[in-house]
């Protein structure tokens, strides 16, 4: 029986040993080494280093696809780029920000916000990403905002024992995954984006309306979160403290969808007086983009001509208040 | 309560420790048993615990009486505890597909009526616990088995906590002795029922749940699915039913072992089979030799002319479809396996490869070879009725391998490919022996062979896809 437990005990420390190595290895890798085709804008995003910028757009899908950088930059003069990552909320933009302006300086930050932000729990935008931070769980600031959004018992695991983060979330952090970094090679799925500009192309189509006719029918309601608008505050107080001026905007949304959305009017209403209270400008002058929904791919997401028309749109506005 | 979930994990040493603290005290030991039983089944729904509770109580008391009866009485009572057992089973499992099938049928001969259909969810286990009870009172009936008078001993049989909800089907011969006299804690038990349990999770959340996702990427897109991928779809599912329910039986004889209990082996490498008679001797063994000694052999066997042998070969195949659930897709997959069977049996050849492939060899011969893979193509061709909803959507699965055009869905299945070909290898190396790892005899390569399973189910498991065993379902 003694030999026994001592068989089991050294089965276990050295179990625990190698997957604590694989775990630093991780740690490592994931943060230093890109697939071949930069394929996840995050990670695009978490590898830039040392560069200067006049402004970042901040934000989700809509965000990402709605302006295209290299056009605002060659009208305005101004250098800048895109930060809007597919399914981000305010968390996500927190951390994508903090860690952002730690290695690279900037001036701006056009932050996007809209019904979905403030709700995120509702399926636009994720209420947050935790696969994507773990090789950062040692990070005070990705520690506290992963904490807040995993469950209690995955906290106090991932703690104790460090690896069990990788364990949980294999399918992203396996030896095969690692080996393909390793040997360069490209990830099996891949965020579409510029890579000098981080803008994504839309999709060369337009929205179908029978589709919105027959795939939008539920109303819904939407409501301003608390976590939401901690990480909002956030965002804010980083702004303030690196000196870097926000400004919000809203990204179009084809007309109908407003129509769905039960007490749009009124959370609306607050999210632009909540803005006002903290002095945050809103560039806001969708609506001739917003009627036609050639515009469009879908209900939320621009089309090739919506996101020329938006950025001029854009343009305009950034430029007026800069005057 | 799954094995493979959190709660598990606390539960399993608790019942073990208490257990032993009350070493040599068997009936306390049962009684512990009995209890820890009903928690992990409770823990999935605990208004089943009355329905399992019925049946126990119906078999216990039937086998009684039974035993003190003889000749047509005996018989009677026989028949009416059957009847019990297959109205609950029926009840709770065929009554929709039987009304259903019936008014299909109604309605295509021009009646038309509004059947009652009943609303309720199946009960985890509920084939096999019956089945376990079924057992008891057939080798009481034909004076194989003496009844117990002790409940404790009887509950403890039927609703040992490993094998309650996905087999094995165990015999009351087998397991209800092991309940009387007292067990015996050793090192050896304790190692070897470690060894089954790494390896049952090392099936089932490594191989299983990841070829388990793949397989229904495919099967639930079929219609967009490319001709390769459709065959990859039927090969995944092949490694995900096998791994899946294999691994629950080793994990059930690996726990069952920590507490001193020994129990039928279910699975010997079945997909090592040179051919489908071999195959079913290795596949699902608890339920196929109860069926071979309580459905085959009544019916008269093989001892009635070829003609007979045939139809009683069809009925148990039929019915051992049945068994797996309420559909057709089930049934047909019987029927195929009888096909497959019966010119095997016909040619006399049904009982040519009794020993393993290749029998104290590393490589197997090239007629081993084309054997073991004609029959694991069938299988998986077989498998492709058994996963489909429908008898529709399998034919049509079918016809898309062969005339399918389209570009693909895009099935990412390299690394759980080369996950599977390494189960493959081990599965190979230990074919040999219940007790996997045993094969090893150096110490520290059997010592380090833990560490990589150990790490690979860390590395590889499903943990956040986590996917019941299919056989609860049963």
């Amino acid at each position: 029986m003694k030999s026994f437990l001592i068989r089991l005990s050294l089965f276990l420390l050295f179990s625990f040993i190698f997957l604590f190595l694989y775990s630093r290895l991780c740690d490592y890798l994931f943060t230093t080494v890109e697939y071949a085709n930069k394929a996840a804008k995050r990670e695009w995003i978490f590898m830039k280093n040392g560069e200067k910028y006049d402004y970042v757009i901040l934000g989700s899908s809509r965000a990402e696809g709605a302006l295209d950088i290299k056009l605002v930059d060659s009208i305005t003069q101004r250098k800048g780029v895109n930060l809007g990552v597919g399914g981000a909320g305010f968390a996500d933009n927190y951390l994508i920000l903090d860690k952002f302006i730690k290695s690279n300086k900037l001036k701006t930050v056009y932050l996007q916000v809209d019904l979905y932000s403030f709700d995120s729990d509702k399926g636009f935008t994720n209420s947050f990403s935790i696969p994507n931070y773990l090789p950062f769980w040692n990070e005070p600031v990705v520690n506290e905002v992963l904490r807040d959004f995993n469950q209690k018992n995955d906290n106090v695991l991932w703690t104790y024992v460090p690896f069990t983060r990788y364990m949980k979330y294999n399918k992203y952090y396996n030896p095969f995954e690692l080996l393909r970094r390793l040997r360069k090679i490209d990830a099996y799925q891949t965020d579409k984006f510029d890579f000098s500009s981080g803008t994504k192309s839309p999709e060369e189509k337009v929205f179908n309306m029978d589709v919105f006719n027959t795939n939008y029918k539920v109303s819904q309601n939407f409501d301003i979160k608390k976590k939401d608008l901690k990480y909002l505050n956030k965002i804010i107080e980083l702004c303030k403290i690196n000196n870097i001026e926000l400004i919000t905007f809203r990204a179009p949304e084809f007309y109908k969808i407003k129509d769905l959305q039960v007490n749009r009017a009124t959370t609306m209403s607050h999210i632009y007086n909540l803005l006002k209270n903290k002095n945050l400008p809103v560039l806001d002058n969708n609506n001739s983009i917003e009627i036609d929904h050639r515009n469009f791919v879908d209900a939320t997401h621009l089309s090739v001509k919506g996101q020329n028309l938006f950025t001029y749109n854009f343009i305009q506005l950034i430029t007026q208040k800069n005057d | 309560m799954l094995f493979h979930s959190f709660d598990f994990l606390i539960f399993l040493p608790i019942v073990f420790f208490v257990y032993w603290m009350f070493y040599g005290k068997t009936k306390i030991q049962n009684a512990i048993i009995l209890i820890a039983s009903y928690i992990f089944y409770g823990w999935w729904d605990w208004r089943f615990l009355l329905l399992l509770l019925v049946s126990t109580l119906i078999d216990f008391f039937f086998g009684l009486i039974i035993h003190s009866n003889t000749g047509r009485k005996k018989l009677i009572y026989l028949w009416l505890c059957i009847l019990n057992n297959l109205g609950i089973l029926f009840v709770f499992k065929y009554y929709n597909f039987f009304i259903e099938s019936f008014t299909e049928l109604s309605q295509s001969i021009g009646f038309n009526f509004s059947p009652y259909f009943i609303s309720i969810a199946l009960p985890v286990g509920i084939s096999f616990y019956t089945f376990h009870g079924m057992s008891y009172v057939f080798d009481i009936y034909r004076d194989k088995a003496v009844p117990t008078r002790n409940f404790i001993n009887y509950a403890g049989f039927v609703c040992f906590f490993p094998l309650l909800v996905a087999g094995p089907i165990e015999r009351a011969s087998n397991l209800l002795p092991q309940f009387i006299k007292a067990r015996k804690f050793t090192v050896e038990n304790l190692v070897n029922g470690f060894r089954l349990i790494l390896w049952g999770y090392f099936k089932k959340v490594v191989i299983a749940d990841n070829s388990g996702i793949l397989a229904s990427d495919v099967f639930n897109q079929y219609g967009s699915a490319s001709s390769f991928e459709l065959i990859l779809g039927a090969f995944f599912f092949a490694f995900q039913i096998y791994c899946d329910f294999s691994g629950y039986s080793d994990i059930a004889m690996g726990v069952a072992r920590l507490f001193g209990f020994e129990l039928l082996i279910n699975f010997r490498t079945p997909y090592f089979s040179r051919d489908i008679a071999e195959f079913w001797r290795r596949w699902h063994i608890s339920l196929s030799s109860w069926f071979k000694d309580y459905l085959y052999i009544p019916l008269g066997g093989s001892k009635n002319g070829i003609a007979a042998t045939i139809r009683n070969t069809i009925i148990i195949f039929v019915i051992s479809g049945l068994w797996h659930g309420a559909n057709w897709t089930f049934i047909a997959w019987g029927l195929l396996n009888a096909l497959y069977f019966i010119p095997l049996f016909l040619m006399g050849r049904n009982r040519n490869n009794m020993d393993h492939a290749a029998d104290g060899k590393l490589i197997p011969s090239f007629r081993e070879i084309v054997g073991i893979f004609t029959t694991f193509t069938l299988t998986c061709f077989a498998w492709i009725f058994f996963k489909s909803t429908t008898i529709n959507d399998a034919f049509s699965y079918i016809h898309k391998i062969f005339v399918n055009h389209n570009t693909g869905i895009n099935l990412d299945y390299k690394q759980s490919l080369v996950l599977v070909l390494i189960f493959i290898l081990i599965d190979w190396l230990f074919r040999t022996d219940v007790i996997p790892f045993k094969i090893i005899k150096s110490r520290g390569i059997r010592f380090s062979s833990y560490i990589i399973i150990f790490t690979l189910i860390c590395l590889f498991g499903s943990f956040i896809n986590k996917q019941d065993f299919i056989y609860f379902q049963f």
